[in-house]
């Protein structure tokens, strides 16, 4: 016998996980009203799906999964990764003027990483850290968040990532490396070395 | 010719920190993995970006575990109305 198993309960759905989706979906998308958007169709695909739901899953999990589905789908009706190639080029040399001496192609003095002091598990969980990662994905280039939020809070694949935004596997390495030097410098500023 | 190849072995900060991601991933290959070896020997600033990448992403779990059983953000009480009603009149 599965002690996990469950049966849904849609009349509780709003009262249990309505902050829960919320919250998540606010980390991945930052505007309010969209992540309230993304909650409402949450929970109304689930509805209308809820024959679907397989006894065994739990409740939450499955809804998270909807979410994530909801958010993907909600990157891709806005094109964020419309011509990425270009941008990438586009944008590289700024990037670089920030990061990498343009001729050696080493740390910039002042942008080489420094020691940080350690982080104890309590203050990943305080709700200031958690500020300080909401500003840092907020400040990244739009086109950078999707796949970086991918990565970063749903630990998906790097061949699920490409397929989902229809991207090459080579402009997944720079997103993925432009995204972490930038989240990297932002909470080495504004947490680790503050 | 020989600054060329001298370019195409030994990597740059950039290159290497690239690499360091896709080695995280398990998608580097030998010779990646060789060039960023040698990189990471001399270089202390890389050897801290590959230490800290993996911190963040530790963090990365941690941030979602914490929305997961406390969630940070509250709906405002309109908004969970609203849905709730869409869900009854569904439901009829």
């Amino acid at each position: 016998m599965n002690l996990d198993e469950e049966i849904l309960k849609p009349a509780d759905w709003v009262k249990t996980y309505a902050d829960y989706l919320y919250s998540l979906a606010l980390i991945k998308v930052s505007s309010k009203e969209t992540a309230e958007d993304l909650v409402q169709e949450t929970f109304l695909s689930a509805f209308k799906a809820k024959d679907s739901f397989k006894n065994g899953s739990s409740e939450k999990t499955w809804l998270t999964a909807i979410l994530k589905n909801k958010i993907i789908d909600h990157y891709r009706k806005r094109d964020v990764l419309k011509e990425v190639t270009s941008y990438i080029s586009d944008t590289e040399k700024g990037f670089d003027e920030h990061f990498f001496n343009e001729h050696d192609g080493h740390w910039l003095m002042d942008a080489g990483p420094m020691a940080w002091k350690e982080l104890a598990d309590a203050k990943v969980n305080s709700n200031e850290f958690n500020k300080i990662i909401h500003y840092c994905i907020q400040k990244m280039p739009t086109k950078l968040v999707p796949v970086f939020v991918a990565k970063f809070l749903d630990e998906a694949e790097a061949e699920f990532i490409c397929k989902e935004f229809n991207i090459t596997s080579s402009n997944y390495w720079v997103i993925i490396h432009r995204a972490k030097v930038l989240i990297r410098s932002c909470l080495e500023k504004n947490w680790f070395l503050s | 010719m020989k600054i060329y190849l001298f370019k195409k072995t030994v990597l740059d900060c950039k290159q290497a920190t690239l690499l360091s991601l896709k080695k995280e991933e398990g998608k580097a290959s030998i010779s990646e993995r060789v060039k960023l070896f040698y990189h990471l020997l001399y270089c202390i600033y890389c050897r801290r970006f590959v230490k800290q990448s993996s911190i963040i992403n530790h963090i990365g779990k941690a941030v979602v575990n914490k929305i997961f059983t406390h969630p940070p953000h509250i709906l405002s009480t309109k908004a969970k109305e609203v849905i709730q009603q869409q869900i009854d009149n569904s439901g009829q």
